[in-house]
This record gives structure tokens, C-alpha cells and sequence, in this order.
């Protein structure tokens, strides 16, 4: 029954979107001239600077590359879903979710993809970042990316968390689009991670996991740091923001007082 | 004079949301400050760590980037004023405004200045910071270029965002071109990097198109180590002047296409 409704509404966006062609051409355009303009400005920088950290053109583009998955995962799966549900809150049309029967936080993720927009947006741009990287050149071994892919996994347990206690506000204010917004300024920022300050490196483990997912997992797959430390840190880290996301849902549903809350 | 008297109020009107979500004004500042952040921690490890000498030195980088980000909100260069253009077409918004004794160019302006009320007061307190960091030594002609460079830098952010935004009355689903255009023009105008970080021919190519002179030559100017000269200004002020004409005769051809609600 829950599965027949998450279908149906995955459904009802799918034709959603059909129907407003323009804007999704649109916003693969836009999506592929973002990702032109970064490649361009990679070529022109290294044109000037050799290297930066080590790091050499073809490893900045897979830092690039590594912090897009992340930035879509979480774009897509995460925050466009987390403002639609700000917006349903602010409207009061999120009451009528929650007296039908269906799963909130299932609800929550499913009813803010776009299944056409969601792939067709990211695909193209992924193609063409892989196109400019000479992957032959990476050393790229299957345990390294057996770990990165851990770290990874934990990023995007932080980064659920992290948004979610930026979206919980409108539980009780009935707004926080802006509070949402904050995510974006925490990059993805392709920083080569070994030359990143202490105190930085610090935030990538606790409240800008956007730096694990780009710098921390590519400098994994490279095999740049050692692991060991980074994994154990991550999955720490990782554990503890699915606990806790736990715990937030719990008290926003409690402030929760209905539409004009 | 109308116009004049209701800008203000308007503006006020707008700014009063931070009132009701106060969150929504910490919001902003945190969003900025990270952003600017991360941008400065960059261009740090670049100027540190770069295999060939580029010259960054940790105090011009830092207020590049704080200028960059203090300037950009007051001459709504990321197209704000545009999309609020997109979106008073899209949902047919402009008939209100067309029955009102209200400017219709003017009013998206008083709307976003408003809304942006937060984020222009960082940009300004970003501003001084960045000039207490990198104490340019300013000397007359700096003086004399900064009113033309900030014409310059008006004008053609002005005519962009009414460019951009009169599409909307030929094709309403025009966000996705906005966006498109913001990302190659971030590269082009130095918002990405700066611009004497590029191939000289590169550079001297782009003078000739509007978009250093739509921030790039105001934050060289405020820094005074990479100030522009008069002709790359007067280049400027001709592409300013030339935009603000098309995109006015632009915004009075699509006005006489709007057909209110459905178009």
C-alpha cells in the first residue's frame, strides 16, 4: 500500500515535469554551462599555476568530478525535497500529509525528485566533467575506492542532517527557505584536502560534511592520506547524524502546531 | 518625483520579512560567510601552494574576495532583478502593477533591495573590511575613475537583469537561461578567479566585452593594484550606455506583446 502511494507519487512528478518542457530544458542548460564555465575556469587557473598542492589539472577535475555526485545526491535527494516540504508547511497544505497514510520521511524525499529533470540535469554534465579527465593516469585501486565510497555514504548521512535541522525551523516558525540556503554557501569547494587548515579540516567532520564529500573522498580515492583515521572519523561522524537525525524529526513533528504555525 | 517618494517605502515594506523570520537574517549572514570562506580558503592553498609564482599574497586574495562578495549584491549581479522581472510575467503579477501609479521598471528594484536589505549591509560592512586589510594607497586618478567605473558597473548589470528579464515575455520559462548566464558571466567578470590570473591574450580580448567592466575593474580600483585604465573604462561606459538603450527599446517591444494572464 505505502510502496503503491510512493509510486504513484513519483508518477504524478514524472508527468509534472513532462508538462513544463521549457523549464526542464532550461535547467539542463543551465546545469551544462555551470559545468563548462568550471572546466574552462580549471584549464585557465592551471594554464597559470601548474600545480596547486600537488595536485595536478587531471586531479582538480576529479575533485570536481567527486564533489558534483555529491552536490546532485544532495541537491536532488536532499534539499529540493527538504524546500518543497518548507513550502507545503508555509502553505498549510503539509497538513494533509500528515493525515493520510502515508510515511513522512519516505513522503518527504520522494515528493521533491524530479525522476526526468533529477537524471537528464545530472547525466550530461557527469559525461562531460569524465571526458576532460585522463582516468588512465589516476591510480585509482579498488580497496581506495571501497573506502572513499564509506566516506562518502557517512558525508551524505551529515549532509541529511544538516539540512534537516536548517529545514526544522519551519516546523515551528513556519518558514526557513533561507535557513535551507545555507547549504549551498558550504560549497562543494574543490580545496585539495591535505593543504586545507587544521581547523578546517576539523568542520569537514562535523558541520561541513560538503567538504568530506568532495575533498576528503577524492583525496581517499587517490590514495593521498591515510585512510585508516579518515574512515573511522567518517563513519563516527556518520553514525552519530543518523542517530541524531532520529531525534530532530522526532521533536519537529512535536512543535508542529499546524498550518500558520 | 513619484517614483522617487515611493522607492524608499517600498524598499521598507520589503525589508520588514527579516522582521517575521528574524532566522531568515542569520540565514543570510551565515550563507555569505561561508561561502566567502571556503572562496578565500581557495584561493589561500592556490597562492601558497601553487607550483609556478602567481603573486597572490594572502591579503590581496582575502579582499578580493570580500569585495567580490560586498559589491555583487548591490549591483544584483548573480540577475536578482531579473528573475523578479521572470516572475511578475510568469504569473501575470505585472497587470497590478500596470493599473498602479507605479513604475514598472523601478518597482522589481524596490522589491529586491528590500528582500536583499541583509545581504547589502554585510556587502557593505564586507567592503570596509576588505579595505582595512589590503590599505590601498589611493591617488587622484583612482579618485577620478571611480564615479565612470561604477557607471560602468550599474549600467551594465542594470541592462543585463532587463535583458534578461524582458525574455520573459517572448518565452516564460526563461529561469534556466538566467542561470546559464550567470555562470559564464561569473567566470568572465572575475568572480571566479580574478582576472589577471588568465592568459594576458585572453584578457585583452575581454576588455572589449562588457564584462569586466561589470566587476572586475571596480574591485581592481577599490584595491588599486590592478586599477583599470581610462580606456578600458571609456570601453566600459560605452558598453553601459549602448545595453541601457537596447535593453529599454527591448522592454518596451515585449511590453506591447504582454497580453496579461496566459500569455
Amino acid at each position: 500500500m505505502k510502496r503503491k502511494l510512493l509510486t504513484a507519487l513519483i508518477k504524478y512528478q514524472w508527468l509534472n515535469e513532462r508538462a513544463y518542457l521549457g523549464n526542464f530544458i532550461a535547467g539542463i542548460a543551465s546545469t551544462i554551462f555551470y559545468t563548462s564555465a568550471f572546466i574552462v575556469f580549471v584549464f585557465l587557473l592551471f594554464h597559470r599555476v601548474g600545480t596547486i598542492a600537488g595536485y595536478t589539472r587531471n586531479d582538480l577535475l576529479l575533485v570536481f568530478f567527486v564533489g558534483q555526485i555529491g552536490f546532485f545526491t544532495t541537491w536532488q535527494g536532499m534539499a529540493e525535497p527538504f524546500a518543497e516540504m518548507i513550502r507545503k508547511i508555509n502553505t498549510g497544505e503539509f497538513d494533509f500529509v500528515l493525515i493520510h497514510p502515508v510515511p513522512l520521511k519516505s513522503w518527504v524525499t520522494v515528493q521533491g525528485i524530479e525522476p526526468l529533470s533529477g537524471l537528464l540535469e545530472v547525466i550530461p554534465p557527469m559525461i562531460i566533467i569524465s571526458l576532460f579527465i585522463n582516468w588512465g593516469e589516476l591510480h585509482i585501486t579498488p580497496v581506495h575506492l571501497i573506502l572513499a565510497g564509506v566516506v562518502w555514504l557517512c558525508s551524505m548521512a551529515m549532509c541529511y542532517l544538516i539540512l534537516l535541522l536548517l529545514a526544522a525551523p519551519a516546523f515551528s516558525n513556519g518558514e526557513s527557505s533561507e535557513l535551507l540556503h545555507v547549504f549551498w554557501g558550504m560549497g562543494p569547494q574543490p580545496l585539495p584536502y591535505e593543504r586545507i587548515p587544521t581547523a578546517v579540516k576539523f568542520t569537514a567532520f562535523s558541520v561541513l560534511p560538503t567538504i568530506l564529500y568532495t575533498s576528503v573522498v577524492t583525496a581517499v580515492v587517490l590514495g593521498r592520506i591515510q585512510a585508516t583515521g579518515v574512515v573511522i572519523a567518517a563513519v563516527a561522524a556518520g553514525t552519530a547524524a543518523l542517530l541524531m537525525q532520529r531525534l530532530v524529526w522526532r521533536r519537529a513533528l512535536r512543535v508542529y502546531t499546524s498550518a500558520s504555525s | 518625483m513619484e517614483t522617487v517618494r515611493l522607492f524608499p517605502k517600498l524598499v521598507w515594506f520589503e525589508a520588514q520579512r527579516f522582521k517575521a523570520y528574524p532566522l531568515e537574517a542569520i540565514a543570510n549572514v551565515l550563507e555569505r560567510g561561508l561561502t566567502t570562506l571556503l572562496y578565500i580558503v581557495f584561493w589561500l592553498i592556490v597562492g601558497r601552494y601553487s607550483g609556478n609564482k602567481t603573486g597572490l599574497s594572502a591579503k590581496s586574495v582575502v579582499s578580493y574576495y570580500l569585495i567580490v562578495g560586498g559589491v555583487t549584491p548591490f549591483f544584483y549581479t548573480a540577475f536578482g532583478i531579473a528573475s523578479q522581472f521572470i516572475k511578475l510575467i510568469k504569473h501575470g503579477e505585472l497587470n497590478q502593477l500596470l493599473i498602479r501609479p507605479v513604475n514598472v521598471l523601478v518597482y522589481p528594484w524596490a522589491i529586491r533591495t528590500g528582500r536583499n536589505a541583509v545581504n547589502l549591509l554585510i556587502g557593505a560592512v564586507q567592503v570596509v573590511v576588505a579595505l582595512l586589510i589590503s590599505a590601498p594607497t589611493w591617488q587622484l586618478h583612482h579618485y577620478l575613475l571611480l564615479l565612470p567605473v561604477l557607471f560602468c558597473m550599474f549600467s551594465i548589470n542594470a541592462a543585463f537583469n532587463m535583458l534578461i528579464g524582458t525574455l520573459a515575455f517572448y518565452y516564460t520559462e526563461v529561469k534556466g537561461f538566467l542561470n546559464s548566464a550567470v555562470h559564464i558571466a561569473r567566470l568572465l567578470r572575475g568572480e571566479l578567479m580574478p582576472l589577471y590570473l588568465l592568459p594576458l591574450g585572453l584578457f585583452h580580448i575581454l576588455q572589449f566585452t562588457p564584462f569586466p567592466a561589470s566587476l572586475y575593474y571596480l574591485v581592481g580600483l577599490l584595491q588599486t593594484t590592478h586599477s583599470p585604465s581610462w580606456t578600458q573604462v571609456g570601453i566600459g561606459v560605452a558598453w553601459g550606455a549602448a545595453l541601457l538603450w537596447v535593453a529599454a527599446r527591448f522592454w518596451a517591444k515585449g511590453l506591447k506583446r504582454y497580453e496579461a494572464i496566459g500569455i
